[in-house]
């Protein structure tokens, strides 16, 4: 019964309350959100992202301006006559008189736990590597024929030369810094594997995620996800829109280099090997289980990166109602979701 | 028919359906187990079908305000709940507030009628019974008076809030008294 008394404390503070409807509300906004791609048959990934930070986005305001406009929401006559009131299902007794509520913070927690391991953490460990990185002298010798072969590829790009790091690691690895000094870093393993046009498509979309960082809604998201850190849904629908980001500077990196099909082979050639994936792939336990989820989930994505860049087609009409419409129907709506 | 009015009469449709969805979701508990808070038409029809043991309701009315209560709320879930209105004969809102509940912070939650503005407050024995008499505003700027209380037997929590001065709210809550 203590449980049952802590749960009414907790969902009937304002602090409990906003919680549990960013949550909720979040939620019924990511379904609109896909209801409107389908609607409109919205396929641009940056259109896409738009909309997917509204999912991020609206729910950190709603709340607070739901109970500014009219501060008895979160009453027993409104909740009466509310749309969905959360409250029933909190207290519905599950086993020996454990409310459902308990399975909830369960789920907040395992999100905030993920949300440190697989995302706080790696940013921290990134920033104290780049710390000593700074440290120590990157001062080795290229390979002429290495350096020659990023040269040839940058031809036609808009990226100083100056401004490529190549690692000496047999590895594919490309990836670059968008700080305020950006910067491009190839493997020696990867300019090895790749030839010039693959090269060229790879640094492409790196210049790509660079060109982005003028436009930061990725930044922002992450803002607004952090302080929903809580949040399974936020932490599903920045995946996502990470995910678009790729395939926007998919699009930059085809209109750079006007060669899609090398920027499809190039991605091609990241996908895992096929002993990688699968269940019995990698080690054993609950590690491997992650790892090999892991590996899939990438491979997945790739896979349909590859797929849109055969297929690349832009929204041809305006996306202004639809933003419009959807937004209005998720405000209302979730108004009445307490 | 365009692209764009046909996703939008195809995006209206789903929100329909996502409504409708919402509205099931928020009835299926109630199917499930039974005591969520809902309106009831009597305080006898609420005591049967929650088995409610204890419902203390006053002996006296001031002038104007009769039983039955115009308006019964209760619940089992997550708290034991009542709440009575009554509204003044001449007036169609609501006078006089009781709640019951197992639960203290619910008041909030409950009160439909809310004090704004305590100007004073005192806490004496009535009946043997230790209560908080408070007298300010309400939301509307009338003066209104509560007096709240733990019944000894139930262990319940009473708020009574009564849209005028305590005079008679105390002669309310003293005819509530065991």
């Amino acid at each position: 019964m203590k449980t049952l008394w802590d749960m009414n404390t907790i969902i009937s503070s304002y602090w409990g309350m906003y919680v549990v409807q960013t949550v909720l509300h979040s939620a019924i906004a990511s379904v609109f959100v896909d209801c409107a791609f389908i609607a409109w048959d919205i396929r641009a990934p940056h259109v896409k992202q738009r909309f997917r930070f509204m999912v991020i986005f609206l729910p950190l305001l709603s709340f607070p301006l739901y109970q500014f406009i009219f501060p008895r929401r979160g009453d027993a006559y409104f909740r009466l006559e509310g749309l969905l009131d959360s409250s029933k299902w909190f207290s519905l007794e599950l086993w020996r008189g454990i409310p459902l509520f308990t399975v909830f913070i369960v789920i907040l927690t395992l999100s905030a736990v993920i949300f440190v391991i697989q995302e706080l953490l790696p940013i921290f460990f990134h920033m104290r590597e780049q710390v000593r990185s700074a440290d120590e002298p990157v001062d080795e010798a290229v390979d002429e024929a290495v350096a020659r072969k990023v040269s040839k590829a940058l031809e036609g790009l808009p990226f100083n030369e100056e401004l490529v790091e190549i690692l000496n690691d047999d590895d594919l690895a490309l990836f670059s810094d968008t700080g305020l000094n950006p910067r491009i870093y190839i493997s020696t393993g990867l300019i090895k594997s790749f030839n010039t046009e693959h090269l060229q498509a790879a640094i492409a979309h790196e210049i790509g995620h660079i060109q982005r960082t003028r436009k930061p809604v990725l930044i922002f998201a992450y803002i607004f996800r952090v302080l929903m850190f809580y949040n399974p849904v936020a932490l599903i629908e920045f995946r996502r829109l990470a995910q678009e980001e790729e395939k926007v500077c998919d699009d930059i990196a085809v209109a750079l280099t006007g060669k899609p099909g090398a920027l499809s082979e190039a991605v091609e050639m990241f996908r895992p090997e096929p002993e990688d994936l699968g269940p019995g792939a990698g080690a054993k336990g609950i590690g491997g289980i992650a790892s090999s989820l892991e590996h899939y989930s990438h491979d997945v994505l790739l896979k349909s990166r590859i797929l849109r860049i055969g297929q690349r087609s832009q929204d041809g009409s305006p996306w202004g109602l639809p933003y419009a419409v959807t937004l209005a129907l998720i405000v209302c709506i979730n108004y009445f979701v307490v | 028919m365009s692209k764009k009015a046909r996703g939008l009469l195809l995006m209206l449709a789903m929100a329909g359906l996502s409504v409708l969805f919402l509205a099931a979701a928020n009835w299926l508990p109630s199917l499930m187990q039974q005591g969520f808070a809902r309106q009831y038409d009597s305080i006898e029809e609420a005591k049967r079908s929650l088995g409610l043991d204890t419902v203390l309701v006053p002996g006296y009315f001031p002038e104007g305000i009769t039983w039955p209560p115009s308006f019964v709320l209760a619940q089992k879930k997550p708290y034991k709940a009542v709440v009575m209105e009554f509204k003044e004969a001449k007036a169609m809102d609501a006078a006089l507030l009781v709640i019951q509940s197992s639960w203290q912070g619910s008041d909030a939650q409950l009160q439909r009628i809310r004090m704004s503005e305590v100007k004073e407050e005192t806490q004496y024995r009535l009946k043997g019974e230790k209560v908080l008499l408070q007298v300010g505003t309400c939301e509307s700027r009338m003066p209104c008076s509560r007096i709240t209380w733990q019944d000894k037997e139930s262990g319940l929590y009473c708020t009574v809030l009564l849209l005028s001065s305590p005079f008679e709210l105390i002669r309310i809550a003293e005819s509530m008294i065991r």
